[in-house]
């Protein structure tokens, strides 16, 4: 029953154009131009989280960790664009990406590093604050242990997310009849 | 193309690893993966110096912010590593690809635009404390550079739009 709506919204007009249209005017298509979205998407949402690691693991102390979660805002900005352009991306021929594994491993990985991200920005806005001494931005917190297990994580689920959205391209099947 | 562009693009296509990428199903997969790794670990840094730079995330100390280039830099050379392979399994595809063109062009003006502000604006902004503004050219000069690698960016992403040849 699905699948038939399926089959019956990829000949929308509005399907249709997401795969095969022009955005505005030649040559850009909108398939690409969604694309070119998602990727600013991710290079916001996965950057920041290693940046936000890389603090968490216990570099760059220089930063306080309250206001190294203040990235995190930004992350999700770029989590909010992905998810958006992802599912028109999905809109244009949502048979053919369900049938495809790397497609699902995808999705698995990245509600996981979604998880994961929550829990490590409330974790970190329970770190307690040290006095800056010298007011030149001097922090010395260190982050619990399981908090740095968690930023290996999020980077090790963003990373997946990147090489399974990879070969999403590479593995997909023709589109279904 | 001229003989000579073409003797030389001939050259690239047998420089390393350009044969082994069009022999290989996953190389270029390989590859891509690697490009967007590092252009993540790139954006991530520029945007935490650049934000802060531009009056963003004040409570930062410029310092601390500053010390995230270390990973633009290790960004950069993963992705000129793996743009090095796609174009010596390719040269003639992109070198008859205007938006490639201009993608190195403009990746040119970002390396220059880098060279100002650490001539000119490093060591006047890196003691600037949580709080404190930092000076309209550094403002300026952080601006151009998202603005440039954003560019870059979604030139990268289009480049099959504007492919003429098929090497």
């Amino acid at each position: 029953m699905i699948w038939r709506w399926l089959a019956w919204f990829e000949e929308t007009e509005f399907a249709t154009w997401i795969r095969e249209g022009d955005f505005i005017a030649q040559p850009f298509a909108t398939f690409y131009v969604l694309l070119g979205v998602h990727s600013i998407g991710m290079a916001i949402v996965v950057g920041i989280c290693m940046m936000v690691s890389v603090r968490v693991f216990g570099f760059m102390r220089g930063a306080q960790a309250s206001q190294i979660n203040r990235l995190m805002r930004l992350a999700w900005w770029g989590f909010y664009i992905n998810f958006a352009s992802g599912l028109i991306l999905l809109m244009g021929q949502p048979r053919r990406e369900m049938i495809t594994v790397a497609f699902w491993i995808k999705m698995i990985v990245i509600v996981m590093a979604v998880v994961s991200m929550r829990v490590m920005q409330k974790a970190l806005a329970s770190v307690e604050p040290v006095p800056d001494p010298d007011g030149r931005g001097t922090a010395v917190e260190v982050v619990p242990r399981a908090m740095r297990l968690m930023a290996f994580l999020i980077d090790i689920f963003w990373l997946t997310a990147i090489v399974a959205g990879r070969l999403v391209g590479y593995t997909q099947p023709p589109p279904p009849a | 193309m001229s003989e000579r562009e073409v003797a030389m693009l001939e050259w690239f296509k047998q420089c390393w690893p350009g044969p082994m990428v069009r022999d290989s199903v996953w190389m270029f997969a390989f590859g891509e993966s690697m490009h967007f790794i590092g252009l993540c670990l790139l954006f991530g840094s520029m945007l935490v110096v650049d934000l802060r730079l531009m009056g963003f995330y004040k409570q930062i100390s410029v310092g601390a912010a500053l010390a995230f280039l270390p990973f633009a830099l290790a960004g950069f050379l993963i992705n000129a590593a793996s743009g090095w392979l796609f174009f010596t399994s390719a040269p003639a595809m992109y070198w008859e690809n205007s938006a490639f063109h201009l993608k190195m062009w403009l990746i040119v003006l970002a390396g220059l635009n880098a060279l100002a502000f650490t001539l000119w604006e490093h060591r006047k902004v890196s003691l600037l404390g949580p709080g404190e503004d930092t000076p309209l050219a550094a403002r300026a000069l952080a601006g151009v550079s998202l603005l440039l690698w954003f560019s870059v960016l979604l030139l990268g992403r289009w480049l099959p739009l504007f492919t003429v040849g098929t090497n």
